[in-house]
């Protein structure tokens, strides 16, 4: 309540959200990044929501990142949270191959809330420090991440490895796509969504 | 009888009557002095018993006043028993209910208080917000929890203003304070909870008196929302969001405790709403005759009721193939809201799915019929219903369906012709007639979703010309040979034009994306065969001691005047130009007549995307003839040739004339100028000055 009231400017938001299936790591990432800590007990989230304010390329900025639940029983109710986002973090472990595959369908359904054909979204390989029970090889997940023309980055919450550069390399595309878009006319919007074709118009 | 002695009690015998008294009192003597005295004995009387009674009256009156005042007094006493006893007994609901509810237990906080399940009255909402008479009637619903929250901003999280919300079953409501609040009623200590209900019962007219605390503010249902708890931070603690995209209300509670409860009341909530939810839409589908549960009440019952007829109604409609009613049918029942039940929206979504396959089945049918009158009225037909279904995707995709069967159907039919003209005239005739007609149902059809189809539309009219002419490709209409293709793009386009200008959408700029390719290598393809036929003649120039050279020159000088009349080009040749076309060398003439012809029948289908193709073309073109030449000159200095340096220069200085000649033309036509063109001719210039 005080940042309004100085007047001050505030700082750019950028919405993130933490999607997988459960037990991937969503909320482990999302404490490595906030807190530096590493939580090994399991407690399945409901929706957390955090915020701090990190530098961007010097600028600074605001990170809300909201972490959802792997088993929500509303899968109706996902679409508010996706409406809402403006970046994706799509983790799977690479420990479950089941967790890798369940990730198409939730980049579908990401991609018909948003009604667009494109988001900023990174796909995420946790456990990176699991080698030995490795299900999903690297390749294929690469293969996975270009087919969608989107980054892949392999993470371990536990060690922190890549942990700031996923959540930083999303950001930097969230804020690409911001100003892409406010350069953008907005005429070009309503007619994207129609129908996949509308490059004759 | 002594007529003295009667008393008071002779008249108040029963049987006591006047005329036989005084018949009795004048059968004796009489004497006035008896009479008298007689007489004043009766006005005695009379006074004694005007004045008894009137005493009497008094007494009575009296009693009357003390009874009924006694009466009111009694009367009192019952009011005030029946009110104690009332009292009592909503005291003892109230404790019985805090009890029972041992896993709600009272709440710390002084502003709210957790309900037990079992307490479903929604009477406290009734009394303590305005405006929410609809809300406590649906049954079922009952309120779990309430509390003060703050509403924050949910970007700086800065403070907005205050709510009271109260968690029903399925629900979540937010009430602003009222300004005029009765201070011992916003108390939620149990005394006070009693006076109230006390001072409610005694005046009985609480709507009478504005004593509501709060006023309606906004509705949420828990199914479409999401609870997101907000990590305590520098900024923030003990808050919670509400999303609802677009909307995101970020709520701070007063203590941690309470957003531990409800967070815990809402996830129970759900849960409870989402396992309701399972159950009932699972049940009513396998079993519709199944008990109704007592909460819905009886109009509910009568609406199922309604509803289920409504459905065999449809079925037996479907079956009878009256797609019309049908469609009728199923409006009248989404009008009827089945929306508001899951079970309903199920079967309703079911019948709807059901007649969308039918009405499809159909169309498939009507199209192997070959009949294509048929395939219009039935095409049209279906995309009718869905469009009054307002299913547009589904709608917009069958009546491109249809008409794509149509077009190839048209296309298919046409006769292949010995002639070119005549065919692609037919072909083209058909192929724009078919767009016409299909572009007026659709405007005709989606009269009201133009805007949002337009583009499905276009693009399907895209895919059906990328047809056309990958057909007119592969039956070497098109790029196979030159002349042929520019003719046939010229015809195009000019229909394209035709069909555009006659109040049609634009459709020349989707043919010629399509025909850019095409275009590009059939210039290229002309280019190079120019080049080779000139090499190939400048070879049999030098080598050959020409016999019938003359003559064949001669004719070549004809053909190159007759056709710069024919293209319209006469005014641009004078008379020397004239007189140097005729000292010019057969292959010079040659190229250069191909060379102009090529162009100008370039320039006729001209437009943007093949202007760097062709420019290229000529550039390469000209340079080429230019290294020709420089051949010339070598082979003229060391063999003794019969092609004198003269000759050459008088050939250069013709193909610089057509050079730019066709600058000229090219200039006026796209308005532009080329660099590259530029260039080549300043090579012509420099090849003059460094050998002539």
């Amino acid at each position: 309540m005080t940042s309004s009231q100085n007047g001050k400017k505030q700082a750019p938001i950028y919405k993130v959200i933490m999607v997988g299936s459960g037990g991937v790591g969503k909320s482990a990432l999302t404490l490595q990044y906030m807190y530096d800590e590493f939580v090994e007990d399991y407690e399945p989230t409901k929706a957390d929501s955090y915020r701090k304010k990190v530098l961007l390329d010097g600028e600074e900025v605001q990170i809300d990142i909201l972490d959802t639940a792997g088993q929500e029983d509303y899968a109706a109710i996902r679409d508010n949270y996706f409406r809402s986002g403006e970046g994706f973090l799509l983790v799977f472990s690479i420990t479950e191959q089941e967790s890798f595959d369940v990730l198409d369908e939730f980049r579908e359904q990401i991609l018909r809330v948003k009604n667009a054909e494109d988001v900023p979204l990174i796909l995420i390989g946790n456990k990176s420090d699991l080698q030995n029970s490795r299900q999903v090889r690297q390749e294929v997940a690469t293969d996975k991440a270009n087919k969608w023309l989107k980054p892949y980055i392999e993470t371990s919450a536990k060690t922190r490895d890549n942990v700031d550069k996923a959540f930083f390399d999303l950001m930097r595309e969230i804020r690409n796509r911001k100003l892409s878009e406010n350069n953008k006319p907005t005429g070009n919007r309503r007619d994207k969504k129609k129908k996949k074709k509308c490059t004759i118009l | 009888m002594e007529i003295s002695s009667f008393s008071s009690e002779l008249f108040e015998q029963s049987n006591f009557n006047v005329d036989d008294f005084v018949k009795k009192v004048a059968s004796r003597e009489i004497y006035a002095s008896n009479i008298t005295e007689t007489k004043d004995k009766l006005n005695r009387l009379s006074i004694q018993t005007a004045e008894e009674i009137k005493h009497n009256v008094y007494k009575n009156y009296a009693n009357f006043m003390e009874t009924s005042k006694e009466v009111g007094h009694l009367e009192g006493k019952m009011n005030q028993l029946r009110q104690s006893l009332d009292d009592q007994r909503k005291l003892l609901n109230l404790f019985k209910n805090l009890n029972d509810g041992s896993n709600s237990e009272l709440n710390e906080s002084p502003n709210s208080k957790a309900l037990s399940i079992q307490n479903s009255s929604l009477t406290l909402l009734l009394e303590q917000v305005e405006g929410c008479g609809v809300i406590a009637q649906k049954p079922g619903r009952t309120l779990l929890y309430h509390s003060d929250l703050e509403a924050l901003h949910s970007d700086d999280y800065s403070f907005l203003h205050k709510f009271h919300a109260y968690l029903l079953s399925d629900a979540l409501l937010l009430t602003i304070p009222q300004r005029k609040r009765n201070k011992s009623t916003f108390n939620s200590s149990s005394s006070s909870v009693i006076s109230r209900h006390r001072s409610n019962s005694i005046i009985n007219s609480a709507e009478s008196t504005n004593t509501y605390q709060y006023k309606f503010h906004a509705f949420y249902e828990l199914e479409l929302v999401n609870i997101i708890n907000i990590e305590d931070s520098k900024e923030v603690r003990n808050s919670f969001q509400l999303l609802k995209f677009p909307e995101s209300l970020v709520f701070r509670c007063a203590n941690a405790h309470l957003k531990k409860e409800w967070l815990e009341c809402i996830e129970n909530a759900r849960k409870q709403l989402l396992s309701e939810l399972k159950s009932k839409g699972l049940g009513k589908i396998n079993e519709e005759d199944e008990e109704n549960e007592d909460k819905i009440v009886a109009s509910d019952l009568d609406k199922n009721k309604n509803l289920r007829d409504l459905f065999s109604e449809f079925d037996i409609l479907l079956a009878q193939r009256d797609f019309e009613k049908a469609v009728d049918m199923l409006l009248r029942i989404k009008s009827s809201k089945p929306q508001t039940d899951s079970s309903h929206l199920l079967i309703y979504k079911q019948k709807e799915s059901e007649l969308i396959n039918i009405l499809r089945k159909d169309l498939t049918q009507s199209k192997e019929r070959r009949n294509s009158k048929g395939v219009v009225k039935t095409g049209k037909r279906v995309v009718n219903s869905l469009i009054r279904l307002k299913i547009v995707d589904e709608a917009i995709d069958l009546f491109i369906d249809y008409h794509k069967h149509l077009n190839s159907e048209t296309l298919r039919k046409i006769k292949l012709e010995e002639s070119n003209t005549i065919y692609m005239n037919n072909l083209l005739n058909s192929f724009f007639e078919n767009l016409r007609l299909s572009y007026l149902s659709f405007k005709e059809q989606f009269s009201n979703l133009i805007n949002y189809c337009y583009s499905t539309y276009l693009s399907w009219c895209d895919t059906e010309i990328e047809i056309l002419i990958k057909k007119l490709q592969s039956q070497h209409y098109l790029g196979r040979h030159f002349s042929v293709t520019i003719e046939n793009t010229e015809l195009i386009f000019l229909k394209a034009t035709e069909f555009s200008n006659s109040g049609n959408f634009d459709v020349k700029f989707m043919f010629e994306v399509k025909l850019t390719p095409i275009l590009e290598q059939s210039i290229k393809d002309q280019q190079e065969i120019l080049i080779e036929a000139s090499l190939q003649r400048s070879k049999l120039e030098l080598e050959n001691s020409l016999g019938n050279n003359e003559q064949n020159r001669q004719i070549q000088i004809e053909k190159f005047i007759n056709d710069i009349q024919h293209l319209g080009l006469g005014d641009n040749f004078s008379q020397t130009d004239i007189d140097l076309i005729k000292q010019c060398t057969s292959s010079s003439l040659q190229f250069n007549r191909a060379a102009l012809d090529c162009f100008t029948d370039c320039l006729k289908v001209y437009y943007q995307e093949i202007n760097f193709t062709l420019v290229e073309a000529f550039t390469k073109l000209f340079k080429a003839e230019l290294s020709i030449y420089n051949l010339y000159l070598n082979k003229s200095s060391s063999n003794n040739l019969k092609i004198k340096k003269s000759d050459i220069l008088k050939n250069i200085n013709l193909l610089d004339k057509v050079f730019r000649l066709i600058q000229e033309i090219y200039s006026s036509r796209t308005g532009l100028n080329s660099k590259h063109f530029v260039k080549v001719q300043d090579k012509i210039e420099k090849f003059k000055k460094d050998y002539f």
